[in-house]
């Protein structure tokens, strides 16, 4: 065990397998962790033990801007799932994203495969990089303003849930219990078939993308968007202090999402973006003793120093 | 004077050099064998030392390396990229004055002294055989190297430059090294005759990150000043002359037998600025007799040997070849780079395991002889002491340094004399030295 | 006071011939159950109840003179071995006879239910019978298996049986919350045998049946206009068989909703993905000669 906490890493791999178990196969065992899963819990996979709360969302805005919703017990109920949402993000930030989700965990496997085979990873550009991380936010847009007007009857009800229809979690994460139905074209009507092919094509590409790049899918997710916007709620915190910082780009060559931020910020303390998981393998390769840091609010979880570096490097490179 | 006459001249000076200079590598090596804090353990390093500095040199060190040489200077040259080519990278340096007086006459008079030093004991080696150099473009004195090295008579050289960079955080910047780091594979390819694979080069790294595991744990145990600056010179200044794994090894042998104890009267300092190579301890010595011990270096033939912690996420060749790029270019801190603020910052984080810093200039090295006074206001901003020795290998000024050291060290705030350790209390003997177990490679603090 | 019912002259005709060229002519004719609403209502924080509402029409007796009998029947959704299904029914209801036309009565369950409805009606010296059957899904423990009139607020009252009536009824109830087109029905005549079965679907009629060793099947085709509808939207599915001799008619109906997942296509879909997976690999692999390695 003592091995395991003094490297990061391997206790976020051990967290990311245990939750992936749990949150895909365990309702069969009678644990649902209700629909408020601030991660990619897919609900379409049977048996899983949680729901991720873009569907609660989407079903939230979607029915409850209704008329018969309107002072119903279901709209206190689905109030309360929303407390309980933000309550899990404030404890836990993007820890959901990057220690607990099932979806990232196959983006790892992924990735890990790639390294195995020493494929060479795909690099984004800066400046196309920077577009691509918008379009989170368009898809949190998207999935927050098509239900109220699925409930208006203003769009068709095939679209009463926008984003699972597109969402490559959908056709993917099932495949884990064996179902595929997901991935067959729905000829039902013009909507379904037009998302059913959406679905497929953003499917294609995505597990292309999740080979060649670190977290491909991360860029897009717009759940990642939702708990950064919640992220003045969070405790959670990656700390740099910066006259102790050499600019060795450690952590930059490390970060799954490639951001410079930690690397090149030289005024604030703060360096925890959008786009970071709080994978902290940043944290974990720089080489300079407290440079980075992990806070929850007061308490310092760790701080980077040379000789967990020492340790922790020589790890990366058995893995080969 | 005639065309014989002064080769028969040359013939004896070069004769006599060789002397002085085999008897310079032999005072510096007596003395250290001679220390009171000598350990068995320094013996591999001891005797690298000595067969390596002989002007025969390059042959005693191919032979310990078992593959052949290609010759480097500085710091910027991937060692593992090399070593995953299969060849030993082999940084050239010499500390002897002797040898610096026979180059004397045909370079100007305020040099670098180890460019003068090189030059001087290449003639002795005669430098015929034509040697694989890798180069980069880093201070004046190295980029006119190789132009003194044809005037010297030396043999035409297989050289290879990189192009150097010198502003570190510019992406355009890391770009060019990274082309450069790929031109150097090629040049290694082209030498060797094979494409470096990845499992090469992953094993290279895997060998010099546990030379680098070694070294920092040695470091940890001279920042509590448990280990003379000259005994740790001469480690590093001996890491090319052999076989990295066996110095590793000798290392990893040594630090078990390290003493857990330390003289607390001494003033701790952190000794900045130009290479001190061997033969020429001067500094360390006269550091000693002032009551002053080094606990923290940022010397590229010191603590900053090789920068090491080479991380990656990406293990494809290109993915380690950038690694190793960026490493070796966005970390070092040569005062060759136009932007090396991080500098300055990096010796204040250290600031508490030191009383005050000495900065050694060469007498000619003019990028640390600049950067000293960036430094010196920076520090005295913090309110740390500052010293600037200008020096060379001549040891004439060895009686003034002495005394200035000896006044500065008076200046320094008494150290926070640590508690001493029930070892030296005489308690607790038979607990395992916290260094004999292998991996833990933490802050060591001795109990 | 005694159900009178109409009968006219088209109607007549049409009851009397087996091709059918009209359609809601017959409809009018008989009795025939039709479900109007189905909506959930949250009970609690867990529990979710579930009211349908269905109305027994007989169009032909307008001045509702006649008597009506109502049996229904639950039959809780069970999970046996991880798969769900209904065993031998909980509880047998009646409801007195009423003579309220349209009848509409109210089903409340607070648990997942399959729901079996009976009516038989006189009208003009013929009796119809007819039935339905639909599942309420509900999720929770709650046993409330009592049902009401919606205008009278008449509550029904359990009985151990039911008479032995003519009834068609489908032979098993497909697991999935209710009958969806492109789903294969198999119904079963009981108390009578009837030679053919004719189908009205969404009113109009679409196809007669024929009796094949005591079972009728039919698959109700994808309807392109229900398909738009939501899930929860459904058509009338209506069988009509004759008694023997003339004597009535026993109408079963069905609500028929658009098909969850009949329309797919996993062959083409995964001719998709293997598509956009090989243009993306293609866009890799053309990105990558541009990349800059030269050794």
């Amino acid at each position: 065990m003592a091995y395991m906490i003094e490297r990061i890493e391997r206790l976020r791999a051990f967290a990311q397998h245990i939750s992936f178990v749990i949150l895909m196969y365990g309702g069969r065992f009678g644990i649902n962790l209700g629909p408020a899963v601030p991660c990619f819990a897919c609900p379409f996979v049977t048996g899983c033990g949680g729901y991720c709360y873009l569907m609660g969302l989407q079903g939230f805005i979607g029915f409850g801007m209704s008329a018969a919703a309107a002072g119903s017990l279901w709209l206190f109920t689905a109030l309360g799932w929303m407390v309980v949402f933000i309550v899990l993000v404030a404890l836990l930030g993007k820890i959901w994203c990057g220690w607990l989700c099932p979806f990232g965990l196959v983006q790892d496997w992924l990735s890990a495969l790639r390294r195995k085979l020493g494929v060479r990873e795909r690099k984004i550009s800066l400046q196309t990089a920077q577009y691509l991380g918008y379009v989170k936010y368009f898809f949190l847009g998207y999935l927050i303003i098509i239900p109220p007007l699925v409930t208006a009857e203003i769009l068709p009800p095939d679209f009463y849930l926008p984003f699972c229809s597109i969402c490559p979690g959908k056709s993917l994460l099932p495949l884990f219990v064996g179902e595929t139905r997901y991935l067959a074209l729905d000829y039902t009507n013009n909507i379904t078939f037009a998302l059913s092919l959406t679905l497929l094509i953003f499917t294609g590409i995505t597990l292309v993308g999740m080979f060649f790049k670190e977290r491909f899918f991360c860029i897009f997710c717009p759940l990642l968007a939702l708990i950064h916007l919640l992220k003045p709620l969070s405790g959670l915190r990656l700390v740099k202090n910066i006259s102790a910082c050499t600019g060795c780009g450690n952590c930059r060559r490390i970060c799954p999402m490639d951001i410079e931020a930690v690397y090149l910020e030289q005024k604030k303390a703060d360096v925890q973006t959008a786009e970071c998981l709080n994978c902290f393998q940043c944290a974990e390769t720089c080489p300079s003793d407290a440079a980075l840091g992990i806070d929850f609010y007061r308490f310092r979880l760790f701080s980077s120093s040379r000789s967990h570096t020492i340790n922790t490097i020589a790890w990366l490179g058995k893995q080969k | 004077m005639s065309d014989q006459k002064q080769m028969s001249r040359q013939i004896r000076l070069v004769e006599k050099t060789a002397g002085k200079m085999a008897q310079e590598s032999a005072e510096t090596l007596a003395w250290l064998r001679a220390r009171d804090d000598y350990l068995q353990g320094f013996d591999y390093f001891l005797d690298l030392a000595e067969k390596g500095f002989d002007p025969q040199s390059s042959d005693s060190v191919r032979e310990k390396a078992g593959r052949p040489l290609i010759y480097l200077l500085c710091i910027q040259a991937p060692l593992e990229l090399i070593h995953a080519a299969g060849f030993h990278p082999f940084k050239i340096f010499s500390g002897s004055f002797a040898a610096g007086n026979l180059s004397a006459h045909g370079l100007p008079t305020l040099i670098c002294p180890l460019m003068r030093s090189i030059l001087g004991a290449m003639q002795m080696t005669g430098n015929k055989e034509e040697q694989p150099w890798i180069l980069p473009t880093t201070c004046d004195w190295v980029v006119k190297f190789p132009e003194m090295m044809k005037l010297f008579g030396a043999a035409e050289q297989r050289l290879h430059w990189l192009e150097l960079p010198h502003i570190k955080e510019a992406r355009e910047s890391q770009g060019l090294w990274l082309d450069e780091m790929v031109k150097l594979k090629g040049f290694l390819e082209q030498l060797s005759g094979r494409k470096i694979s990845r499992n090469a080069l992953l094993d290279s790294i895997a060998v010099y990150h546990r030379a680098w595991q070694a070294l920092s744990r040695l470091v940890s145990l001279r920042r509590q000043g448990l280990l003379s600056s000259a005994w740790f010179l001469l480690i590093t200044n001996t890491f090319f002359l052999g076989k990295a794994e066996n110095w590793t090894a000798a290392l990893e042998k040594l630090l078990p037998t390290l003493p857990c104890s330390v003289n607390s009267a001494k003033r701790r300092i952190f000794l900045a600025g130009s290479p001190i190579f061997f033969p020429n301890f001067k500094l360390p010595r006269l550091l000693e007799e002032a009551g002053l011990c080094v606990t923290g270096d940022d010397i590229c033939s010191g603590e900053r040997l090789f920068p090491g912690g080479v991380s990656f996420k990406d293990s494809s060749v290109f993915g380690l070849i950038e690694a190793l790029a960026q490493r070796y270019h966005q970390g070092c801190l040569c005062p060759t780079f136009a932007d090396n603020q991080r500098r300055i910052r990096n010796i204040e984080a250290q600031a508490e395991h030191f009383d005050g810093v000495v900065f050694h200039v060469l007498k000619g090295c003019h990028p640390y002889d600049l950067e000293s006074y960036t430094i010196e206001s920076g520090l005295k901003k913090q309110g740390i002491k500052f010293i600037r020795l200008e020096t060379d290998h001549a040891s004439e000024d060895s009686q003034n340094l002495l005394t200035r050291l000896e006044a500065y060290s008076h200046t320094l705030p008494s150290s926070g004399l640590r508690p001493p350790s029930p070892r030296e209390r005489g308690e607790g003997n038979n607990s395992p030295h916290p260094l004999a177990e292998e991996g833990r490679g933490e802050g060591i603090r001795c109990t | 006071m005694p159900f009178i019912f109409k009968t006219s002259f088209p109607v007549i005709l049409l009851a009397l011939s087996t091709s059918l060229r009209a359609d809601t002519p017959e409809l009018d004719a008989i009795c025939w159950w039709k479900m109007i609403g189905q909506t959930a209502a949250q009970d609690s924080a867990q529990d979710m109840g579930m009211s349908a509402t269905l109305k027994l029409d007989c169009p032909a007796d307008k001045n509702a003179s006649g008597k009506v009998e109502v049996y229904y029947r639950i039959r809780p959704w069970e999970r046996v071995d991880n798969v769900l299904k209904y065993g031998p029914p909980k509880v047998f209801r009646k409801f007195l006879e009423t003579n309220e036309n349209p009848s509409i009565l109210d089903f409340y369950s607070g648990q997942y239910e399959n729901i079996e409805v009976w009516a038989k009606a006189k009208i003009n010296g013929k009796t119809y019978f007819s039935g339905t059957v639909f599942n309420n899904y509900a999720r929770g423990e709650k046993d409330n298996p009592h049902s009401k009139s919606s205008k009278t607020s008449k509550v029904s009252e359990a009985v151990s049986s039911m008479p032995q009536w003519p009834i068609l009824g489908i032979s098993r109830y497909p697991n999935f919350y209710y009958v969806q087109t492109g789903q294969s029905i198999t119904l079963e005549s009981s108390g009578f045998s009837p030679e053919t079965v004719r189908v009205y679907q969404d009113k109009k009629s679409v196809a007669v049946i024929h009796n094949q060793e005591g079972q009728f099947q039919y698959t109700p085709p994808h309807d392109a206009e229900l398909s738009k509808l939501k899930f929860s939207d459904y058509k009338d599915l209506v069988f009509i068989a004759d008694l023997p001799s003339n004597a009535g008619q026993v109408s079963f109906y069905l609500p028929l909703h658009r098909s969850y997942r009949g329309q797919t296509d996993l062959k083409g879909g995964l001719m998709v993905l293997a598509g956009s997976i090989l243009l993306a690999l293609g866009w890799v692999v053309l990105k990558n000669r541009s990349f800059r390695w030269r050794t």
